[in-house]
């Protein structure tokens, strides 16, 4: 998408390696990489679903935005800045506007924390602000918690509960992006579709644009404006919620949607794309397309040329040989 | 492996290094010889005479190669300050009763807490495990030269049965073994038994039991071998403990061994052979520390690749 | 608690029927009864450290050599104003163990005191910073291990002189590699923690991060180590100065008492026995009491 220019965050070519050491001396034997040349934009209030199996580096991403780690290479901006090799003091104020909702509801909340603690202790020390439990206790209403629970500890909630905690902590800056991080992959089937519904209330309500991270289709459907599907560390398509959904142009993509069960008697038969083979390692990935050793329609080609990322149709981006660039949209063709 | 070993080994001897400096250091601060083997009479020039003669007046770091080639390639630790021998000789004929008594009490521990850890592990809250529980407890918070001056005043002064000083025949080696012994004891006893319980949890226990395995193939061939590696680990630590607390050990029972020697040295301020005995006690450490990272893990591959 | 149905009501997790607070109380306590019995000896301990002058039956340097070597009031020719009989220079036994209390407490909580503060910064920078910092602290951590403790403490204390503040710093000074190994690895652990992660994204400061959300988590397994070294503190307080090389007499402290003693050990026994067996009920206490608070503190944090 082209869009406006006024994208709250822009990741340009972004490449992500960890250095394998190992020996004596600690010497570099070899790389993980884990990003290795990703772009998108995300808009103003916009909610991007980034999926793909473990190990493809979506949480890598994730992480990279919040400069939890500093880029290998590529560029990151945020609101126009570039925040890429930002430091100290700079960062910390940028580090305001962005916030994480993390995985694990159990590992990411201080155990020795109280709730209000928990959620309003980089508030309070930002805002300097006296009344600061007050804005905990919206905060609490607002995610659907009593406030009078938060001089609480973490242990003694459930798990979506503590989901749910992650999520005010995330809102107490009132952030302009938020990356959620798998946010309910670890929680009962039932408690997930709470809480994403939870979270699609709060983003109405206030505006934050949210790059949404899972491993399962199913689970952006209903919150994503725009899906990303990616790869080994690549990203292999790009498209609207809706066109991603209802034409798949990468293989890899297909099988995934095809693997989503569907529970209505009348769907449409589509065949089961089953994957050979095992997901390659982010340390030797494959010559050419990542995805060609477990591509149903693999070509030579497809061995030896990487494809190039890009936009097959408005708005819908992929790398695959099988589609063109052409503007006349020929799915043929070199 | 092999990458392994040499690292450690390089470890060992950056420690070892490390220990042998500080030895000189203390010795070159606290030690002031021209004071204690000149006469009073001494004049200034005598000093610095006797001094140039030791080779005292060279800088630190000569004084410090000279002193540590000289013990790693000639054995020379110098003079003790007392009694006028090399200080080498003390320490030689000191550290064989050391050794004796030092392994004699850790393999006691060992075959003690053995059986009694991993019985007490499979019959919980039986007699022996309460035994152990105790026997844990009391070994812990009991101060060694007390154990030993009550083994002595009980079965030497009251009963009569042992000897309590000199070390001729093996009878004069059991109390102060026994009373090593309980030093390590406790620990040895508590590591097999929490080994053992935790493997005696695990699934695939459960799972051969469920099978039909009789318990006591189960307890030899898995429970064992598992529980058996942190004590491997410990052994080697321990063994500086045990040393320890055989300074302790031999000065109750006048054993003639490094640690009592170590002692008295230290009281009379004959400072080489106080030297001599760290480097060598501190030595074995290093050794044992070795042997039991090697050992545990060539018993346990993954730790090599941490 | 973590059973709550998805459709109770948000934030209730009371049970239907409460027990009284007073039965749980008390079934923790017999759960924990060796952690109650090291309790009360511990307070005895300590009790008997402040309130020396009251408990104490005579003052511990007044002499009286026509008393001495008297024995234990419940023994033969025993004598009931000298409840655990007189030593060699006539002292009364009993006062003096009390009073030795003191100076035992005294210097078991200095000496892990500073163990703990040099330990606990070392085992943190090398832990959270990692690198070069922690190469060189696990080095030292290594090195300092391979020395013979005792042997390390009581050159430390030749090379200072005898006194009690340097015996505290000798032995706090010899003890503080214990500490740094736990608090770094424990510091490392927790480094990878997502909270933790979660406060450096908010923009926290590394030194809020280290002393809040770090050290919090560190305080339970510190303060367990903490209990268990206070104990070998005052037992290795005890042997030097039974060599000599500890307090000065005619100050009471148990490991003197039991070097005096030993020179009349065939006949009066009871001057060695006895300070021994207040050294061991001290020790065994304190263990006592760590062992439970481990029990206590573990199992909460494993619930959450």
């Amino acid at each position: 998408m082209t869009g406006s220019n006024e994208h709250v965050l822009e990741v340009r070519d972004l490449k992500m390696h960890f250095p394998i050491r190992a020996g004596l001396l600690k010497r570099v034997v070899g790389q993980v990489y884990a990003v290795d040349g990703v772009s998108f934009q995300i808009g103003p209030g916009e909610t991007l679903g980034l999926v793909g199996e473990s190990g493809c580096g979506k949480s890598t991403i994730g992480r990279t935005i919040l400069r939890l780690y500093e880029p290998t290479a590529g560029s990151m901006h945020f609101d126009g800045q570039d925040i890429t090799h930002l430091k100290a003091n700079a960062l910390k104020s940028v580090r305001q506007q962005m916030q994480m909702i993390f995985q694990d509801p159990f590992a990411s909340l201080n155990p020795r924390f109280r709730v209000n603690e928990l959620i309003g202790e980089a508030y309070r020390v930002h805002s300097g602000d006296a009344n600061w439990e007050d804005h905990v206790a919206s905060l609490l209403d607002k995610v659907g918690l009593q406030a009078d629970q938060m001089r609480r500890y973490a242990h003694e909630f459930s798990g979506g509960q503590r989901q749910r905690i992650g999520i005010a902590r995330a809102l107490a800056m009132s952030p302009r992006l938020i990356v959620a991080d798998e946010p309910v992959s670890a929680l009962d089937v039932s408690i997930q579709a709470q809480v994403i519904n939870l979270l699609d209330s709060l983003k109405e309500e206030f505006g934050f644009s949210c790059l949404f991270i899972a491993h399962d289709l199913s689970v952006v459907e209903h919150i994503a404006d725009r899906v990303a599907v990616m790869y080994l560390g690549k990203m292999a398509e790009l498209a609207s919620d809706r066109d991603l959904y209802q034409n798949p142009k990468h293989p890899y993509t297909q099988a995934l949607i095809s693997a989503v069960p569907k529970p209505e008697a009348d769907a449409k038969r589509r065949d089961r794309v089953i994957l050979r083979g095992d997901v390659p390692s982010p340390i030797n990935p494959p010559s050419g397309c990542r995805f060609h050793t477990r591509c149903p329609h693999v070509q030579d080609e497809c061995r030896k040329i990487e494809p190039t990322f890009g936009e097959v149709a408005p708005g819908h981006w992929v790398a695959c040989h099988m589609h063109g660039h052409s503007d006349s949209g020929d799915a043929r063709g070199h | 492996m092999r990458t392994y070993i040499f690292y450690k080994l390089l470890h060992a001897v950056g420690v070892a290094f490390i220990v042998s400096m500080v030895s000189f250091i203390l010795l070159f601060y606290t030690a002031d010889p021209a004071s204690m083997l000149l006469p009073e009479t001494a004049d200034d020039a005598d000093i610095a005479a006797f001094e140039k003669d030791l080779g005292l007046d060279q800088p630190l770091i000569v004084q410090y190669g000279n002193w540590l080639a000289r013990i790693v390639f000639e054995g020379d630790f110098g003079n003790s300050w007392v009694a006028k021998v090399p200080a080498s000789s003390l320490i030689g004929v000191a550290l064989w009763p050391t050794l004796k008594l030092a392994l004699i009490a850790q393999f006691i521990a060992t075959i003690v807490a053995i059986p009694l850890g991993m019985v007490s592990a499979v019959k919980r809250y039986s007699l022996i495990d309460n035994i152990t529980t105790f026997i844990v407890l009391v070994g812990q918070a009991m101060p060694l030269f007390w154990l030993g001056i009550m083994l002595m005043i009980v079965f030497g002064v009251w009963l009569q049965w042992l000897p309590t000083s000199g070390s001729e025949t093996w009878v004069h080696l059991i109390l102060p073994a026994v009373t090593l012994a309980s030093f390590t004891l406790p620990l040895n006893m508590r590591l097999v038994r929490s080994g053992m319980l935790e493997v005696l949890s695990q699934d695939y226990v459960r799972t051969a039991r469920a099978k039909g395995v009789p318990r006591s193939g189960v307890l030899m061939k898995h429970a064992f071998r598992n529980a058996a590696i942190p004590l491997v680990t410990v052994t080697g630590v321990q063994f500086g403990a045990l040393l320890g607390g055989a300074v302790v050990t031999e000065t109750v029972f006048a054993w003639p061994g490094l640690g009592r020697l170590a002692v008295e040295s230290i009281q009379v301020g004959d400072f080489p052979v106080v030297q001599g005995v760290v480097l060598i006690l501190s030595a074995f450490t290093i050794v044992a520390n070795l042997v039991a990272d090697i050992g545990a893990a060539w018993i346990d591959p993954r730790i090599r690749f941490e | 608690m973590n059973n709550v149905s998805p459709t109770a009501p948000i934030g209730d997790s009371h049970q239907d029927h409460k027990p009284s607070p007073l039965s749980v109380v008390l079934k923790r306590m017999w759960q924990l009864r060796m952690g109650v019995f090291g309790f009360l000896l511990v307070l005895l301990l300590i009790g008997s450290a402040i309130f020396a002058p009251v408990v104490a039956t005579h003052d511990p340097l007044e002499q009286d050599i026509i008393s001495r070597l008297t024995p234990p009031s419940f023994l033969e020719g025993g004598d009931s104003t000298y409840l655990l009989g007189t030593d060699q220079l006539g002292r009364d036994l009993f006062s003096r163990i009390v009073y030795g209390a003191r100076i035992s407490l005294m210097i078991g909580l200095s000496a892990v005191l500073v163990s703990m503060v040099i330990g606990v910064l070392l085992g943190l920078a090398a832990g959270y910073f990692g690198g070069k910092v922690d190469a060189v602290v696990d080095f030292l951590v290594n090195a300092m291990l391979a020395f013979p403790f005792i042997l390390l403490a009581m050159t430390l204390v030749i090379v200072l002189g005898a006194s009690m503040e340097n015996i505290i710093l000798a032995l706090g000074l010899s003890n503080w590699p214990i500490f740094a190994r736990v608090t770094r690895i424990e510091t490392m652990k927790l480094r990878e923690q997502e909270f933790v992660l979660a406060a450096i994204a908010q923009g926290l400061s590394h030194v809020r991060i280290v002393l809040k959300h770090i050290l919090s988590n560190l305080a339970a397994p510190i303060l367990v180590i903490a209990t268990v070294e206070i104990a070998r503190a005052i037992i290795r307080e005890t042997f030097l100065s039974f060599l000599g090389l500890g307090i000065q007499p005619p100050t009471p402290s148990w490991g003197l008492m039991l070097a005096e003693g030993r020179d009349y050990m065939l006949t009066v026994w009871w001057l060695s026995t006895l300070p021994g067996f207040a050294i061991f009920l001290a020790a065994l206490g304190i263990n006592l009491v760590g062992d439970a608070l481990r029990d206590l503190l573990d199992p909460r944090m494993r619930k959450g």
